[in-house]
């Protein structure tokens, strides 16, 4: 891991531009979620007063408990649809594309650099222009409006190949293969027993890469489901936010208690994480 | 690229035992990911296609069963008429012109500061920086929504406390503010990308450039840049991908922005056209334009950046 050397002496100016300019890029960044962390605390009236810091009434446990009861408490059912969605389709996304990428990166065949470079030009087609046909489709097999509709489209990864392929080249020998196949290890032992761990923090990589792209993907869900119980998170709050209240003011605290608690999920995940995401990054070069 | 690949000899009837096993195994590990490939991109994909050159009429007044009829590329010419696609065109075109510079020149500039050899602190930045991206987008939508009310934004009722009175979801400043988010989600991963690319610059070439004398920007410009010429390029088709199909925030500001309608952008008029108005055909050719085009534009942008995306003469 390089760095450019640390500068000396005359460049002490140099340095505090460097500085203040990064301040205030963090302070860009970083106060909407401070507002965002103080606009939880507050009940609606308190919201409309406006300002910035937290105002006399703490009120998040209220907004919490407001939020989780909302609907006989379907925010619960919109964080575990979230979690079955990401997780579910992050695991079998990278495992179809660890297994593709192996593939392509350790075997020789017929029509291969057409298959890859297909998997290639894939990653151009914007996941927006595939959500209409798809919801078409599974109207036909009345699928629409289930879970599978959401899942199922979540578990392709053609970038995941393309990383795994790249991952497996640089981190998995043939010789290792070879004399593995001539100890009389199965193709499947040498995958899963060889090659997965060798390539372990590309394929976390992979799985974060693909987790966050679902927990964000708006468009598939948006199309697919119709009934609230099927909602991720963020639909849920999207339709929270265009659904008139019922009595009172607009939903708006529990619109923003409710990001607050979205956000959890993907820092944590990132947190976890970090220490394989950070090597699978620099694995292969991937950027290089 | 290894010249030791197993061969997997085309057909499963040829070969012995141990090739066999292997040929077959080989397919078996890549069917599921092809199977999804197949069902979940490639048909509908072709359905879209299909469809977009049909039509469904109405036979009567209107009252009658609906033909779906076979119209060949009509629909197509009708959208290239259309002038809720062409306004929705000019404002995506803005938008995508002013948001992929700014977000490549903001995560570029943040990437330099950080690798600029300020010690340990740049870990702290980096984190900060790269916090809205935990921020699920339609999340980011809806907080910035909010920050953009004045009824609702400490920001705004700064600004108006000294007189500056901005209300960015009136008509004619909705791009910057739309753009604004996207920047603030998306800066902070493309500097991670980019600071990743720094960082595998090798050490020596910092000695030679130190041996010449060149200061801090000098060695930025001439030497950092061009290096990770390839993750920039990168970056930028991305963005510009991403940014071709501007969906998310207009949508998640339309009931505090007036001015946003069904046809804003050409991926709300595709899905209004589908789902408010049941016109799947037409919709079908809208989505169609859009992948089609923006793969084009990825296709020349890639011929234009070829060189400097590492990707040779080829």
């Amino acid at each position: 891991m390089s760095h450019a050397p640390i500068s000396t002496g005359g460049a002490r100016r140099g340095n505090a531009v460097v500085h203040v300019l990064l301040v205030v890029a963090a302070a860009y960044f970083a106060v909407p979620i401070l507002w965002l962390i103080f606009a939880a605390t507050k009940d609606n009236t308190d919201l409309f007063r406006g300002g910035f810091g937290p105002s006399g009434h703490f009120a998040l446990f209220d907004n919490i408990g407001q939020l989780f009861s909302y609907q006989g408490g379907i925010f619960w059912r919109w964080l575990a649809n979230s979690a079955f969605y990401s997780i579910g389709g992050s695991v079998l996304a990278t495992l179809f594309a660890a297994a593709a990428g192996y593939v392509f990166a350790k075997f020789q065949f017929r029509g291969k650099t057409i298959a890859f470079n297909l998997v290639l030009a894939s990653v151009m087609v914007p996941a927006s222009a595939l959500a209409l046909p798809l919801y078409l489709l599974f109207s036909q097999v009345q699928l629409t409006n289930t879970v599978w509709s959401v899942l199922l489209p979540s578990c392709l990864s053609p970038f995941g190949v393309y990383l795994a392929r790249v991952y497996t080249s640089s981190a998995v020998p043939d010789e290792l293969i070879e004399s593995a196949r001539l100890d009389g290890a199965s193709e499947p032992r040498i995958f899963f027993g060889i090659v997965t761990p060798l390539i372990g923090p590309g394929l976390v990589t992979v799985f974060l890469f693909q987790f966050v792209a679902i927990w964000n993907n708006f468009f598939l869900p948006f199309v697919m489901l119709s009934s609230l119980k099927n909602y991720t998170v963020t639909l849920g709050l999207q339709a929270l936010s265009v659904t008139p209240p019922s009595q009172g003011v607009a939903y708006y605290n529990l619109i923003l208690t409710g990001s607050l608690i979205s956000v959890i999920p993907l820092a944590a995940a990132f947190l976890i994480l970090q220490r394989w995401w950070r090597t699978g990054l620099s694995l292969g070069s991937v950027t290089g | 690229m290894s010249s030791h690949s197993t061969p997997v000899h085309g057909f499963l009837r040829r070969g012995r035992g141990p090739a066999r096993h292997q040929a077959r195994w080989a397919y078996i590990l890549l069917a599921p990911f092809f199977l999804f490939f197949v069902v979940f991109l490639v048909v509908p994909i072709g359905f879209s296609l299909l469809e977009s050159m049909f039509t469904d009429k109405r036979s009567g007044l209107g009252l009658g069963p609906t033909e779906h009829v076979f119209v060949g590329l009509a629909n197509y010419a009708r959208a290239l008429a259309d002038p809720s696609l062409g306004s929705g065109v000019g404002r995506l075109s803005l938008y995508v012109v002013v948001v992929v510079p700014v977000l490549v020149v903001v995560a570029l500039a943040l990437a330099l500061l950080i690798d600029a050899g300020i010690g340990r602190i740049g870990s702290v930045y980096r984190l900060i920086i790269f916090l809205p991206f935990a921020v699920p987008g339609v999340i980011a939508a809806l907080m910035w929504g909010y920050l953009y009310e004045p009824q609702l934004s400490p920001f705004l009722q700064w600004l108006a406390a000294v007189g500056v009175h901005v209300n960015p979801l009136a008509s004619d400043s909705l791009i910057p503010g739309i753009a604004n988010i996207s920047v603030w989600e998306v800066a902070g991963y493309n500097m991670i990308i980019f600071i990743a690319a720094l960082q595998a610059i090798h050490p020596t070439l910092y000695e030679a450039a130190a041996l010449d004398g060149a200061g801090r920007l000098r060695v930025a410009f001439q030497i950092k840049l061009p290096l990770i010429a390839p993750a920039i390029v990168l970056a930028a088709l991305f963005g510009l991908v991403g940014s071709l199909q501007l969906f998310n925030e207009p949508l998640i500001l339309s009931p505090l922005a007036p001015a946003i309608g069904a046809d804003y952008t050409p991926n709300l008029y595709a899905y209004s056209t589908a789902f408010a108005r049941n016109d799947y055909t037409y919709g079908s050719t809208l989505a169609t334009l859009i992948a089609v085009v923006t793969i084009v534009i990825s296709f020349v942008f890639l011929r234009v950046f070829k060189r400097r995306a590492g990707l040779g003469d080829a």
